[in-house]
Protein backbone atom coordinates (compact mmCIF):
# COMPACT_ATOMS: atom_id res chain seq x y z
CA UNK A 1 0.00 0.00 0.00
CA UNK A 2 2.58 2.35 0.89
CA UNK A 3 4.20 1.68 -2.72
CA UNK A 4 1.04 2.79 -3.84
CA UNK A 5 0.48 6.00 -2.09
CA UNK A 6 3.76 7.10 -3.82
CA UNK A 7 2.68 6.64 -7.20
CA UNK A 8 -0.37 8.70 -6.95
CA UNK A 9 -0.70 12.09 -7.85
CA UNK A 10 -2.75 12.96 -4.73
CA UNK A 11 -2.46 12.27 -1.11
CA UNK A 12 -5.35 9.79 -1.44
CA UNK A 13 -3.44 6.73 -2.46
CA UNK A 14 -4.46 4.49 -5.19
CA UNK A 15 -5.39 4.78 -8.67
CA UNK A 16 -7.44 7.96 -10.23
CA UNK A 17 -10.71 7.86 -11.95
CA UNK A 18 -12.22 10.10 -14.28
CA UNK A 19 -15.99 11.18 -13.93
CA UNK A 20 -17.75 12.80 -16.80
CA UNK A 21 -20.89 14.87 -16.54
CA UNK A 22 -24.25 15.41 -18.45
CA UNK A 23 -22.72 18.43 -19.77
CA UNK A 24 -19.24 16.91 -20.57
CA UNK A 25 -16.98 17.81 -17.47
CA UNK A 26 -14.79 15.68 -16.42
CA UNK A 27 -13.25 15.56 -13.04
CA UNK A 28 -10.27 13.39 -11.88
CA UNK A 29 -10.46 11.40 -7.67
CA UNK A 30 -8.92 8.67 -6.37
CA UNK A 31 -10.61 5.33 -5.73
CA UNK A 32 -11.00 6.12 -2.72
CA UNK A 33 -13.12 8.82 -3.38
CA UNK A 34 -15.20 7.89 -6.03
CA UNK A 35 -16.08 4.52 -4.39
CA UNK A 36 -18.04 6.49 -1.85
CA UNK A 37 -20.66 6.14 -4.65
CA UNK A 38 -22.21 2.59 -4.18
CA UNK A 39 -22.91 2.81 -7.82
CA UNK A 40 -19.19 3.84 -8.93
CA UNK A 41 -17.48 1.16 -6.56
CA UNK A 42 -19.50 -1.60 -8.28
CA UNK A 43 -18.25 -0.53 -11.57
CA UNK A 44 -14.39 -0.11 -10.35
CA UNK A 45 -15.24 -3.74 -8.79
CA UNK A 46 -16.17 -5.00 -12.26
CA UNK A 47 -13.21 -3.56 -14.08
CA UNK A 48 -15.13 -0.77 -16.06
CA UNK A 49 -13.97 2.30 -15.37
CA UNK A 50 -10.76 2.52 -17.73
CA UNK A 51 -12.50 5.14 -20.22
CA UNK A 52 -14.02 7.22 -17.52
CA UNK A 53 -17.25 6.76 -15.67
CA UNK A 54 -19.80 9.16 -17.57
CA UNK A 55 -22.87 9.73 -15.73
CA UNK A 56 -25.34 11.28 -18.52
CA UNK A 57 -28.35 12.40 -15.61
CA UNK A 58 -25.85 14.22 -13.07
CA UNK A 59 -24.77 17.94 -14.10
CA UNK A 60 -21.33 19.53 -14.18
CA UNK A 61 -22.43 21.52 -11.14
CA UNK A 62 -24.22 19.12 -9.09
CA UNK A 63 -20.78 16.39 -9.63
CA UNK A 64 -18.84 19.30 -8.69
CA UNK A 65 -20.50 19.69 -5.00
CA UNK A 66 -20.67 15.88 -5.39
CA UNK A 67 -17.12 15.49 -5.58
CA UNK A 68 -16.50 18.08 -2.71
CA UNK A 69 -18.77 16.07 -0.63
CA UNK A 70 -16.18 12.77 -1.40
CA UNK A 71 -13.18 14.19 -0.98
CA UNK A 72 -14.25 15.96 2.12
CA UNK A 73 -15.26 12.76 3.32
CA UNK A 74 -13.07 9.93 1.81
CA UNK A 75 -11.57 9.97 5.40
CA UNK A 76 -14.41 7.87 7.25
CA UNK A 77 -14.36 5.93 3.82
CA UNK A 78 -10.82 4.87 3.94
CA UNK A 79 -10.50 4.58 7.44
CA UNK A 80 -9.57 0.69 6.77
CA UNK A 81 -6.40 1.75 4.39
CA UNK A 82 -3.60 2.98 5.91
CA UNK A 83 -2.36 4.98 3.02
CA UNK A 84 -5.24 7.74 3.78
CA UNK A 85 -3.59 10.74 5.50
CA UNK A 86 -6.16 11.63 8.61
CA UNK A 87 -8.33 13.70 6.17
CA UNK A 88 -10.66 15.71 8.30
CA UNK A 89 -11.38 16.05 11.84
CA UNK A 90 -15.37 14.91 12.75
CA UNK A 91 -15.75 18.51 13.72
CA UNK A 92 -14.67 20.19 10.31
CA UNK A 93 -16.48 17.56 8.69
CA UNK A 94 -19.69 18.13 10.42
CA UNK A 95 -19.28 21.86 9.89
CA UNK A 96 -18.95 21.26 6.12
CA UNK A 97 -21.78 19.19 6.12
CA UNK A 98 -23.70 21.78 7.83
CA UNK A 99 -22.36 24.64 5.15
CA UNK A 100 -23.49 22.65 2.37
CA UNK A 101 -26.68 22.02 2.89
CA UNK A 102 -27.80 25.24 4.45
CA UNK A 103 -26.47 27.30 1.27
CA UNK A 104 -28.62 24.73 -1.28
CA UNK A 105 -30.94 26.61 -3.42
CA UNK A 106 -34.29 24.47 -3.46
CA UNK A 107 -33.36 23.60 -7.72
CA UNK A 108 -30.23 22.73 -6.50
CA UNK A 109 -30.89 20.59 -3.70
CA UNK A 110 -33.60 18.76 -5.48
CA UNK A 111 -30.96 17.69 -7.90
CA UNK A 112 -28.15 16.78 -5.45
CA UNK A 113 -30.96 14.55 -3.96
CA UNK A 114 -31.37 12.93 -7.09
CA UNK A 115 -27.68 12.48 -7.69
CA UNK A 116 -26.65 10.95 -4.44
CA UNK A 117 -29.95 8.66 -5.33
CA UNK A 118 -28.49 7.81 -8.64
CA UNK A 119 -24.54 7.49 -7.45
CA UNK A 120 -25.97 5.46 -4.58
CA UNK A 121 -23.86 7.87 -1.49
CA UNK A 122 -26.11 6.81 1.57
CA UNK A 123 -24.71 9.57 3.78
CA UNK A 124 -25.15 12.24 1.28
CA UNK A 125 -28.79 11.40 0.71
CA UNK A 126 -29.61 11.02 4.55
CA UNK A 127 -28.15 14.66 4.60
CA UNK A 128 -30.15 16.00 1.71
CA UNK A 129 -33.52 13.90 2.54
CA UNK A 130 -33.02 15.45 6.47
CA UNK A 131 -32.71 19.07 4.88
CA UNK A 132 -35.98 18.65 2.97
CA UNK A 133 -37.81 17.06 6.25
CA UNK A 134 -35.86 20.08 8.24
CA UNK A 135 -37.52 22.68 5.56
CA UNK A 136 -41.17 20.81 6.19
CA UNK A 137 -40.94 20.96 10.06
CA UNK A 138 -43.44 23.06 11.71
CA UNK A 139 -45.25 24.18 8.59
CA UNK A 140 -49.06 23.66 7.46
CA UNK A 141 -49.83 21.63 4.53
CA UNK A 142 -50.06 25.28 2.77
CA UNK A 143 -47.12 26.42 3.38
CA UNK A 144 -44.80 23.55 2.60
CA UNK A 145 -46.53 23.34 -1.10
CA UNK A 146 -45.75 27.52 -0.97
CA UNK A 147 -41.68 26.26 -0.40
CA UNK A 148 -41.90 23.59 -2.94
CA UNK A 149 -43.67 25.04 -5.01
CA UNK A 150 -46.86 22.33 -5.12
CA UNK A 151 -49.95 23.06 -6.56
CA UNK A 152 -52.67 21.63 -4.12
CA UNK A 153 -54.50 19.73 -6.42
CA UNK A 154 -56.77 17.56 -3.63
CA UNK A 155 -60.58 18.34 -4.86
CA UNK A 156 -62.78 19.76 -1.87
CA UNK A 157 -63.94 16.53 -0.98
CA UNK A 158 -60.54 14.68 -0.82
CA UNK A 159 -59.14 17.38 1.32
CA UNK A 160 -62.23 17.09 3.45
CA UNK A 161 -61.74 13.30 3.54
CA UNK A 162 -58.02 13.90 5.29
CA UNK A 163 -58.82 16.58 7.07
CA UNK A 164 -61.78 14.06 8.68
CA UNK A 165 -59.18 11.13 8.75
CA UNK A 166 -56.96 13.62 10.43
CA UNK A 167 -59.82 14.62 12.94
CA UNK A 168 -58.35 12.68 15.98
CA UNK A 169 -55.25 15.09 15.82
CA UNK A 170 -56.50 18.40 15.73
CA UNK A 171 -58.85 19.19 18.81
CA UNK A 172 -57.79 19.09 21.91
CA UNK B 1 -26.26 27.42 -11.52
CA UNK B 2 -29.23 25.72 -14.05
CA UNK B 3 -32.14 27.83 -12.51
CA UNK B 4 -35.03 25.76 -13.55
CA UNK B 5 -37.89 25.26 -10.91
CA UNK B 6 -37.37 21.65 -9.09
CA UNK B 7 -40.85 19.70 -9.67
CA UNK B 8 -41.09 18.44 -5.98
CA UNK B 9 -44.38 16.28 -6.97
CA UNK B 10 -41.74 14.28 -9.18
CA UNK B 11 -39.32 13.46 -6.44
CA UNK B 12 -39.41 9.01 -6.22
CA UNK B 13 -41.44 7.75 -3.86
CA UNK B 14 -38.64 6.38 -2.14
CA UNK B 15 -36.71 9.14 -1.72
CA UNK B 16 -39.91 10.87 -0.49
CA UNK B 17 -40.43 8.14 1.87
CA UNK B 18 -35.97 8.99 3.48
CA UNK B 19 -37.82 12.79 3.97
CA UNK B 20 -41.08 11.85 5.36
CA UNK B 21 -39.66 8.90 7.83
CA UNK B 22 -37.76 11.94 9.32
CA UNK B 23 -40.74 14.09 10.09
CA UNK B 24 -42.32 14.05 13.79
CA UNK B 25 -46.03 13.14 13.55
CA UNK B 26 -47.94 16.50 13.22
CA UNK B 27 -45.35 17.41 10.18
CA UNK B 28 -45.90 14.15 8.93
CA UNK B 29 -49.54 14.63 8.64
CA UNK B 30 -48.89 18.29 7.05
CA UNK B 31 -46.77 16.66 4.79
CA UNK B 32 -49.35 13.90 3.71
CA UNK B 33 -52.11 16.86 2.98
CA UNK B 34 -50.03 18.84 0.58
CA UNK B 35 -50.52 17.19 -2.71
CA UNK B 36 -51.82 14.11 -4.31
CA UNK B 37 -48.28 12.65 -5.46
CA UNK B 38 -47.37 12.64 -2.27
CA UNK B 39 -50.36 10.89 -0.30
CA UNK B 40 -49.50 7.36 -1.63
CA UNK B 41 -46.32 7.98 0.63
CA UNK B 42 -47.34 8.95 3.30
CA UNK B 43 -49.97 6.55 3.52
CA UNK B 44 -46.99 3.59 2.97
CA UNK B 45 -46.06 4.56 6.51
CA UNK B 46 -47.64 3.81 9.36
CA UNK B 47 -48.98 6.13 11.35
CA UNK B 48 -47.76 5.30 14.68
CA UNK B 49 -50.63 6.61 16.58
CA UNK B 50 -54.03 6.90 15.15
CA UNK B 51 -56.49 7.77 17.91
CA UNK B 52 -56.40 9.06 21.37
CA UNK B 53 -55.55 6.57 23.34
CA UNK B 54 -52.84 6.38 26.08
CA UNK B 55 -49.69 5.48 24.92
CA UNK B 56 -46.59 4.95 26.98
CA UNK B 57 -43.87 7.07 27.02
CA UNK B 58 -40.57 5.82 27.95
CA UNK B 59 -36.99 6.35 28.00
CA UNK B 60 -35.37 3.17 25.63
CA UNK B 61 -31.91 1.74 26.31
CA UNK B 62 -30.73 1.86 22.95
CA UNK B 63 -30.83 5.84 22.70
CA UNK B 64 -29.40 5.86 26.15
CA UNK B 65 -26.55 4.16 24.33
CA UNK B 66 -26.33 6.59 21.62
CA UNK B 67 -26.38 9.13 24.17
CA UNK B 68 -29.13 10.66 22.63
CA UNK B 69 -30.65 12.28 25.85
CA UNK B 70 -33.54 13.92 24.27
CA UNK B 71 -35.40 11.14 22.57
CA UNK B 72 -38.20 9.42 24.29
CA UNK B 73 -39.73 6.37 22.76
CA UNK B 74 -43.84 6.01 22.58
CA UNK B 75 -45.71 2.46 22.38
CA UNK B 76 -49.41 2.70 21.61
CA UNK B 77 -50.98 -0.75 22.26
CA UNK B 78 -54.17 0.52 20.59
CA UNK B 79 -51.94 0.20 17.21
CA UNK B 80 -48.92 -1.88 18.43
CA UNK B 81 -46.68 0.81 17.13
CA UNK B 82 -43.50 2.10 18.58
CA UNK B 83 -41.85 5.30 17.36
CA UNK B 84 -39.51 7.72 18.84
CA UNK B 85 -40.31 11.68 19.93
CA UNK B 86 -37.41 14.06 20.14
CA UNK B 87 -38.46 16.29 22.99
CA UNK B 88 -37.44 19.55 23.19
CA UNK B 89 -34.23 20.64 25.51
CA UNK B 90 -33.93 20.31 28.56
CA UNK B 91 -33.36 16.73 28.27
CA UNK B 92 -35.58 14.46 29.05
CA UNK B 93 -33.46 11.42 30.17
CA UNK B 94 -32.48 14.00 33.20
CA UNK B 95 -36.02 14.54 34.28
CA UNK B 96 -38.33 13.66 36.62
CA UNK B 97 -41.85 12.70 35.79
CA UNK B 98 -44.81 13.97 37.82
CA UNK B 99 -48.06 13.02 36.44
CA UNK B 100 -49.74 13.16 32.83
CA UNK B 101 -53.29 14.47 32.12
CA UNK B 102 -54.91 15.88 28.58
CA UNK B 103 -52.15 15.15 26.86
CA UNK B 104 -49.54 17.24 28.85
CA UNK B 105 -46.48 15.35 30.77
CA UNK B 106 -45.59 17.20 34.01
CA UNK B 107 -41.47 16.97 34.68
CA UNK B 108 -39.62 18.03 37.19
CA UNK B 109 -35.69 19.05 37.08
CA UNK B 110 -32.97 18.67 39.41
CA UNK B 111 -33.97 21.68 40.98
CA UNK B 112 -37.52 21.24 41.42
CA UNK B 113 -38.79 23.31 38.80
CA UNK B 114 -41.74 21.84 37.49
CA UNK B 115 -42.02 22.05 33.60
CA UNK B 116 -45.26 20.84 31.32
CA UNK B 117 -44.74 19.61 27.95
CA UNK B 118 -47.48 18.23 24.61
CA UNK B 119 -46.29 16.22 22.08
CA UNK B 120 -47.16 19.41 19.16
CA UNK B 121 -45.24 22.14 21.56
CA UNK B 122 -41.59 23.26 20.67
CA UNK B 123 -40.68 23.67 24.21
CA UNK B 124 -41.29 22.78 28.04
CA UNK B 125 -43.66 25.38 30.09
CA UNK B 126 -42.84 26.71 32.93
CA UNK B 127 -45.21 26.40 36.37
CA UNK B 128 -44.69 28.27 39.26
CA UNK B 129 -44.82 24.87 40.84
CA UNK B 130 -41.86 23.29 42.61
CA UNK B 131 -42.17 19.68 43.13
CA UNK B 132 -40.29 18.12 45.97
CA UNK B 133 -37.70 15.57 45.43
CA UNK B 134 -35.51 13.55 47.17
CA UNK B 135 -31.93 12.97 45.84
CA UNK B 136 -31.20 10.16 43.36
CA UNK B 137 -28.25 8.58 41.43
CA UNK B 138 -27.98 7.73 38.15
CA UNK B 139 -29.51 5.13 36.09
CA UNK B 140 -28.91 1.28 36.41
CA UNK B 141 -30.17 -0.96 33.65
CA UNK B 142 -33.68 -2.38 34.44
CA UNK B 143 -34.46 -6.07 34.62
CA UNK B 144 -38.56 -6.74 34.36
CA UNK B 145 -40.31 -8.32 37.26
CA UNK B 146 -44.06 -8.40 38.08
CA UNK B 147 -44.82 -8.05 41.09
CA UNK B 148 -48.60 -6.93 41.05
CA UNK B 149 -50.46 -9.73 42.68
CA UNK B 150 -53.87 -8.79 43.27
CA UNK B 151 -55.90 -5.41 42.13
CA UNK B 152 -59.44 -4.50 43.02
CA UNK B 153 -61.97 -3.02 41.11
CA UNK B 154 -64.68 -1.19 43.06
CA UNK B 155 -67.76 0.78 41.64
CA UNK B 156 -68.81 3.93 43.81
CA UNK B 157 -72.23 3.90 44.35
CA UNK B 158 -73.05 7.38 45.19
CA UNK B 159 -76.59 7.26 46.65
CA UNK B 160 -75.62 3.86 49.17
CA UNK B 161 -72.59 6.41 50.21
CA UNK B 162 -70.31 2.85 49.78
CA UNK B 163 -67.77 1.05 47.41
CA UNK B 164 -69.35 -2.46 45.51
CA UNK B 165 -66.73 -4.76 44.78
CA UNK B 166 -67.14 -5.80 40.77
CA UNK B 167 -65.94 -8.97 39.27
CA UNK B 168 -65.37 -7.80 35.81
CA UNK B 169 -64.27 -5.13 33.52
CA UNK B 170 -66.28 -5.89 31.05
CA UNK B 171 -66.36 -4.32 27.94
CA UNK B 172 -63.72 -1.74 29.35
CA UNK B 173 -59.81 -0.86 29.40
CA UNK B 174 -57.96 0.95 32.31
CA UNK B 175 -54.77 2.72 31.82
CA UNK B 176 -53.26 3.38 35.32
CA UNK B 177 -49.88 4.50 36.84
CA UNK B 178 -48.70 7.89 37.44
CA UNK B 179 -50.79 9.31 35.24
CA UNK B 180 -54.25 10.31 35.74
CA UNK B 181 -56.32 7.37 35.50
CA UNK B 182 -57.90 6.21 31.72
CA UNK B 183 -61.26 4.25 31.06
CA UNK B 184 -62.01 3.53 27.64
CA UNK B 185 -64.46 1.00 25.97
CA UNK B 186 -63.44 -1.87 24.14
CA UNK B 187 -65.43 -1.51 21.32
CA UNK B 188 -63.67 1.73 20.27
CA UNK B 189 -60.59 0.60 20.42
CA UNK B 190 -60.13 -3.08 18.91
CA UNK B 191 -56.56 -3.74 19.55
CA UNK B 192 -56.90 -2.90 23.11
CA UNK B 193 -57.48 -6.00 25.73
CA UNK B 194 -60.97 -5.42 27.14
CA UNK B 195 -61.31 -5.82 30.67
CA UNK B 196 -57.91 -5.47 31.51
CA UNK B 197 -55.82 -2.68 32.88
CA UNK B 198 -52.94 -1.37 31.19
CA UNK B 199 -50.44 -0.77 34.46
CA UNK B 200 -46.99 1.09 34.34
CA UNK B 201 -45.80 1.74 37.93
CA UNK B 202 -47.53 4.83 39.65
CA UNK B 203 -46.55 4.74 43.77
CA UNK B 204 -44.68 8.10 44.58
CA UNK B 205 -41.27 6.58 46.68
CA UNK B 206 -40.75 3.66 43.54
CA UNK B 207 -40.72 7.08 41.05
CA UNK B 208 -39.00 9.41 42.67
CA UNK B 209 -37.36 8.28 45.62
CA UNK B 210 -36.45 4.95 44.57
CA UNK B 211 -34.65 5.61 41.03
CA UNK B 212 -32.50 2.46 40.92
CA UNK B 213 -35.86 -0.29 41.06
CA UNK B 214 -37.63 -1.87 38.58
CA UNK B 215 -40.40 -0.64 36.90
CA UNK B 216 -43.62 -2.29 36.38
CA UNK B 217 -45.35 -2.42 33.38
CA UNK B 218 -48.17 -5.15 32.00
CA UNK B 219 -51.27 -5.57 31.22
CA UNK B 220 -53.23 -6.95 33.90
CA UNK B 221 -55.86 -9.56 33.30
CA UNK B 222 -58.93 -9.30 36.10
CA UNK B 223 -60.45 -12.41 34.96
CA UNK B 224 -57.04 -14.85 35.50
CA UNK B 225 -55.73 -12.32 38.02
CA UNK B 226 -52.15 -12.14 36.45
CA UNK B 227 -49.71 -9.42 34.40
CA UNK B 228 -49.34 -10.45 31.24
CA UNK B 229 -46.38 -8.72 29.35
CA UNK B 230 -47.35 -6.33 26.00
CA UNK B 231 -46.96 -8.90 23.92
CA UNK B 232 -45.04 -11.84 22.52
CA UNK B 233 -42.64 -10.84 20.90
CA UNK B 234 -42.61 -7.58 23.05
CA UNK B 235 -43.99 -4.72 21.21
CA UNK B 236 -42.50 -2.70 24.07
CA UNK B 237 -38.57 -2.03 23.68
CA UNK B 238 -36.24 -2.70 26.65
CA UNK B 239 -37.01 0.57 28.99
CA UNK B 240 -34.85 2.12 31.35
CA UNK B 241 -36.09 2.38 35.08
CA UNK B 242 -35.45 6.36 34.30
CA UNK B 243 -37.13 8.36 33.81
CA UNK B 244 -40.18 5.84 34.50
CA UNK B 245 -42.23 4.85 31.96
CA UNK B 246 -45.73 6.97 32.04
CA UNK B 247 -48.91 6.80 29.84
CA UNK B 248 -49.56 9.60 27.88
CA UNK B 249 -52.15 10.70 25.64
CA UNK B 250 -50.99 12.27 22.68
CA UNK B 251 -53.08 15.32 21.89
CA UNK B 252 -51.10 16.61 18.86
CA UNK B 253 -52.83 19.94 17.57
Amino acid sequence: MAAAAAEATTDGGGKMIILISADGKRFEVTEAVASQSQLISNMIEDDCTENGVRLPNVDGDILTMVVDYCNMHAGDAAAAGDTMKASSTEEELKKFDAELVQALENPVLFKLILAANFLNIKSLLDMTCQRVADMMSGKTPEQMRETFSIENDFTPEEEAAIRQENAWAFDD
Amino acid sequence: MAAAAADWTSLPDDILFLVMRQLGIPDLLNAGAVCSSWRPTYSSLRLPITDKSPCLLYSCDADADADDDDVATVYSPSSGATFKLRLPAPAFRRRYMVGSDHGWVATADELSNLQVWRCRDPRWVDTPVRFPLEDCDDVYDPCQELYTDEILLFKVDIDGQKLVKMDSLEDYVLFMGFNSSVCLSAKDFPNLKAGCAYLADDAYEEICVNKHTWRELGIWNFKSETLESFGDPPSVLPWLNWPPPIWITPSIY
